[in-house]
């Protein structure tokens, strides 16, 4: 039931629409008010829009503070304060990184996120592309941390996007293969197997992310001596990686409970054994499977690295919170978080969509 | 029909590998771990002008960061060898009895039952509570604030206490507002929230700056509370405590002697003064018993400076601050703070 | 070979259950030492002290005075009143965000996408923050306040409502449940003859009406006295009345406004599941669309999307411990700042593991058990 759910619950379910027989679509104006529901619902939505977009825009745009960007241009302007955004913003998007080694940071999220352009095309997709990775994000921690010719930086300076960016595509890169074993293990005919991993699953899943983080920062000094220890930065990504695994094991045990028994009399019928069979039969198909899922929870895993602030890390919304102390500026507060919040949100969105691609590309292909 | 064991294997040798680390309690001194790890862990607040935050080139100030930064001049010679973690109220006080920190300069008010959790060391400010309130609410004393809406962090600050305090004894009526962090609680009270935003005295003053008309607002206090503000160390290490508590007594013991970072060189060279030669290093083995260097207290003055160079760069006139000292000058001038003799 | 197989397996499960109590073993000696090194007391005492702080809003009664364990009482029950109004709204959003998205009204289909984008792509504490923010730059301020009807201010100190305080006496009350139990039964009885005719009487209508009726007649009969509070303009504030602060009004819109958007695309995700024969066979009955949805749609729609309904409910819980970001304070803030007055930190994170354990595996539960049933209706 789950798994045939959340591939219901997929982000789009293009392919139905796509079967729809072509019919020649009727124009905008009757599109909009053929019938008198439509006809008052556009009347409703029209209203609300003329209604909110001038003071909006008046706010956004023509009573806002652009250039320069000193604090006096704020104070005078009616409208939102982007000077201030401008001004801090090398702050906001690097934090408390030193800033004559600010172009590290920077490198570092040009690299990323090329890498992810790169990753997005089809045929890129093999054997290297996991040690372009690998060497990717070796390159990414040097540049970061320093040392071998570059100045050293500790993991304590670090901030802002760069530390994002590291969080997200580390913990779901550890959490993947992790959530693989899970979801087999949850599915294991071995019952102390099996009773582990839903008890692991099931009690991360039911915690809070920010009580965990909590643990993770306050707590864990208690269960692990001094010199085990790992920096503040190494627990977040410790806690965000078990979150994300507990969460991607559901959705690949949906995707395994969907693939036809058949599949795996076949497997075996060939002699295959247990873990050629996963790997070569089973497992390709149920990732298929769950993609849309998968997208899903790697987008909310993103948006999660947003409340690494709890252990004292400085992503994007505590350097944000740093910036607005600054005694020589107003406090405007509402535009410092919609610069972020269009951060996140240019991240997840572009990732949703390389996800719909995926999906109607799996669609056409059988 | 390996299959089975094969698996089993696989994910029995992962599930130890995460759980059974080993674990076990450490004996270490502060000290020595400290010099281990290559720097002293204080912890800091979320961001209050003047006290503590990171500036736009990332690096800590304030005066909070500062005093700790005088506890790493002590150990290292160098004040770069201290790194802050950000604490809300909430976590300060486990950060400190996890020993995730090594250092509390925080505005934490020294109270005896914090003072049974953690180990106060020092007060290395002195402050009360205060009210921001606009001009045009009209408040002179708390009275004022009947039926007003008060703005302020929650989390078990001692404002809270000051308020309900406050509330009892001017026999008002007032709606709490509380909140994560003094940033979120000050920009609800600017936004219009609130009638009034509750911080500590020294804060408030900065946070003035922060408004868009800083002249429509203004402080007043109940007179109520005087807080000191301590520096705090964990529990259970005599050593640690002394090294912190004479790192925060250098710097008023030198403003006492009139000895600045500008002038330290030259008094080591024409004092006659036999603590002052001890103290700026010139008596060899004097700070053995603390485990540090001769020359630790006068690499305080000299990279730190005075309490009363710090006050003026951080919260004085050559701060976006201007804060009034008052009772933060020391006794001789009119004020709260005397220094341990250090002979 | 079978047996060598399960031998295999017994010994691999053995060794896991000795590394894992091996594991917790020296965690919790490790631990214990720790504590005891650092001289960190441990203990439950504390719960049974005065809390000595207060809590800007809550559900239950609460004063300093009252024990801390009261004090985590109410703050669960703050969150438990937070995620149950959530969970309802976001569910009607929801449902009907969903069916819009899939509108053929350009206006109303873009609007809805714009909706569920947000909520799917932005960090749900920044659109928290941000909704919070935008209390400031809408509303007046309380000397101005809005006064759209007679006894409703809305501001920026919050909605002010006039609060109706009914004496319920005891007739009423049976009334109520008697007539409450008529419709229930006339309910019944039209299902009942629906079945055996095929056609539907109005049973249900005309008990309704006929409750309604016997209420007021009981209601002036038994001499209702309702009291009405009205709320006025103090100086800076409203005073009295119902007040709903913005602190609570803002966690409520913008968790709902989240969780509407994950809400709103499981239901499109249902509704784009059912198979098309199932619209067309509606349609050849001759139903219109609003009853197709209604009569044939929605309800199969339900039983697919529950499953994944579920954990987005579960989520709602849990993200209500961000609460405190727009000053709010739930049941984790309150256990964070007994943390902070006591430092008992290990017990305190102890409580909030706990608690929310069991909550969101009650909750779980609960709803496991609903989707068992409607499967079972199914077949």
């Amino acid at each position: 039931m789950t798994d045939a759910a959340s591939i219901a619950s997929s982000r789009k379910a293009g392919a139905v629409e796509v079967e729809r027989p072509p019919v020649r679509p009727p124009g905008i104006i009757s599109r909009m008010f053929g019938t008198p529901l439509n006809a008052a619902l556009s009347a409703v939505f029209l209203g609300g829009l003329l209604w909110i977009l001038p003071g909006l825009l008046r706010w956004l745009v023509f009573d806002a503070a652009f250039l320069p960007a000193e604090p006096r241009t704020c104070q005078a302007a009616a409208g939102a304060c982007w000077s201030f955004v401008f001004a801090k913003s090398s702050q906001i998007l690097f934090g408390i990184y030193p800033p004559d080694e600010r172009w590290r940071p920077g490198l570092a999220c040009v690299l990323i996120l090329v890498l992810l352009g790169w990753s997005v095309r089809p045929t890129s997709w093999n054997g290297r592309l996991f040690l372009l990775w690998a060497a990717t994000l070796v390159l990414v921690i040097w540049i970061m941390a320093g040392g071998y010719g570059l100045p050293f930086v500790p993991t304590s300076s670090w901030g802002g996007l760069p530390v994002t960016l590291i969080l997200t595509v580390v913990a779901i890169g550890i959490a993947f293969p992790l959530s693989i074993l899970l979801a087999l293990g949850r599915r294991s005919e071995m019952p102390v197997v099996s009773v582990m991993c839903v008890l692991f699953i099931e009690t991360v899943r039911g915690l809070p992310l920010l009580s965990i983080l909590f643990v993770a920062s306050i707590m864990l000094p208690l269960f692990v001596p001094e010199a085990l220890l790992p920096d503040k930065f190494v627990r977040a990504l410790i806690a965000l990686t078990l979150f994300a695994s507990a969460y991607l094991a559901e959705v690949i045990r949906g995707g395994l409970q969907a693939v036809p028994r058949g599949q795996y009399e076949g497997a075996k019928a060939l002699g295959l054994g247990y873990w050629r069979m996963q790997r070569l039969v089973i497992l390709p198909q149920a990732i298929r499977i769950v993609i849309p899922a998968l997208a899903n929870t790697i987008i909310v895993m993103i948006k999660n690295t947003s409340l690494v602030l709890v252990v004292g890390l400085f992503d994007l919304i505590s350097s944000g919170k740093a910036a607005l102390a600054d005694p020589a500026w107003p406090s405007p507060s509402a535009e410092t978080y919609l610069f972020i919040g269009a951060i996140y949100f240019t991240l997840a969105f572009s990732f949703a969509r390389f996800a719909d691609f995926l999906e109607r590309r799996n669609k056409t292909g059988h | 029909m390996k299959i089975k064991s094969f698996r089993g294997f696989g994910i029995s040798a992962i599930v130890v590998l995460t759980i059974a680390m080993p674990v076990g309690a450490s004996a270490q001194s502060i000290l020595d771990k400290i010099k281990q790890r290559g720097y002293v862990s204080c912890g800091a607040s979320q961001g209050v002008p003047g006290l503590s935050r990171p500036d736009e080139r990332g690096a800590w100030t304030g005066f909070d960061v500062e005093t700790c930064r005088a506890v790493a001049v002590a150990v290292f010679a160098d004040k770069e060898k201290a790194r802050f973690v950000p604490l809300n109220a909430a976590q300060r006080l486990p950060a400190l009895q996890t020993g995730e920190i090594d250092v509390l300069s925080r505005t934490t008010t020294w109270t005896f039952s914090r003072d049974l959790a953690v180990r106060f060391v020092a007060t290395n400010l002195f402050d009360s509570d205060a009210a921001m309130v606009r001009k045009a609410f009209k408040a002179e004393t708390f009275n004022d604030l009947n039926t007003a809406t008060v703005c302020l962090q929650g989390g078990g600050s001692l404002l809270e206490k000051a308020l309900d305090e406050a509330v009892e004894v001017f026999k008002i009526k007032v709606n709490r507002v509380y909140f994560d962090s003094t940033v979120q609680a000050r920009d609800a009270y600017f936004s219009g929230r609130c009638d009034a935003y509750m911080t500590d005295g020294l804060a408030a003053v900065g946070q003035r700056s922060n408004a868009r008309d800083p002249d429509q607002h203004q402080i007043i206090s109940s007179g109520l509370t005087l807080e000191g503000l301590g520096v705090a160390i964990p529990r259970g290490d005599d050593r640690w405590f002394d090294i912190v508590r004479y790192a925060v007594n250098v710097l008023i013991w030198a403003e006492e002697k009139g000895i600045t970072s500008k002038n330290v060189d030259e008094i080591a060279r024409t004092t006659g003064s036999a603590e002052v030669k001890k103290v700026l290093g010139l008596e060899p083995g004097w700070s053995r018993n603390l485990g540090l260097d001769d020359k630790w207290a006068y690499n305080i003055i000299k990279q730190i400076g005075n309490y009363a160079e710090v006050w003026d760069r951080n919260l004085g006139k050559d701060s976006p601050l201007k804060a009034e000292r008052g009772r933060n000058r020391l006794f001789k001038d009119g004020g709260l703070h005397f220094p341990i003799p250090m002979n | 070979m079978l047996t060598y197989a399960r031998h295999r397996a017994i010994v691999l499960q053995g060794a896991l259950i000795a590394a894992v109590s091996v594991g917790a073993y020296v965690l919790v000696t490790g631990t214990a030492a720790n504590l005891s090194a650092r001289g960190i007391p441990l203990g439950f005492g504390f719960l049974f002290a005065p809390a000595n702080f207060s809590i800007s809003e809550t559900l239950l009664p609460f004063k300093p005075q009252d024990p801390n364990w009261w004090a985590i009482v109410v703050g669960i029950a703050n969150t438990l009143f937070v995620s149950a109004v959530v969970i309802s709204a976001s569910s009607i959003l929801g449902l009907l965000v969903g069916i819009g998205r899939l509108s053929g009204n350009p206006l109303v289909a873009g609007a809805t996408r714009v909706w569920v984008e947000i909520a799917r792509n932005t960090p749900v504490l920044i659109l928290l923050i941000f909704v919070y923010a935008l209390w400031w730059k809408i509303l007046p301020t309380a000397s101005e306040a809005a006064n759209p009807l007679p006894g409703v201010y809305l501001s920026m100190r919050g909605l002010a409502l006039p609060l109706v305080d009914i004496a319920w006496p005891p007739a009423l009350v049976m009334t109520l449940i008697t007539c409450a139990a008529a419709v229930w039964a006339a309910r019944g009885l039209a299902v009942r003859r629906q079945e055996a005719s095929g056609h539907r009487p109005a049973y249900v209508t005309v008990a309704v009406a006929a409750s309604i009726a016997t209420l007021a007649a009981t209601a002036v009969l038994s001499g209702v006295s309702a009291t009405v509070e009205w709320p006025r303009l103090g100086r800076t504030n409203v005073i009295g009345g119902l007040q709903l602060t913005p602190e609570l009004t803002t966690i409520l819109v913008g968790l709902t406004i989240y969780t509407t958007g994950f809400i709103a695309e499981i239901v499109r995700g249902g509704i784009l599941a059912i198979g098309k024969g199932q619209w067309e066979a509606a349609r050849s009955l001759g139903l219109t669309q609003g009853r197709i949805l209604r009569l044939v749609v929605v309800p199969q729609t339900l039983r697919v999307v529950l499953p994944p309904l579920t954990s987005q409910y579960v989520n709602v819980v849990k993200n209500s411990t961000l609460a405190i970001a727009v000053g709010y304070q739930d049941f984790m803030t309150i256990v964070g700042t007994i943390i902070n007055k006591t430092s008992h930190a290990v017990e305190g994170i102890a409580i909030i593991l706990g608690i929310f354990l069991i909550l969101n595996l009650l909750l779980s539960g609960a709803l496991n058990w609903v989707n068992r049933r409607m499967a079972i209706v199914e077949r």
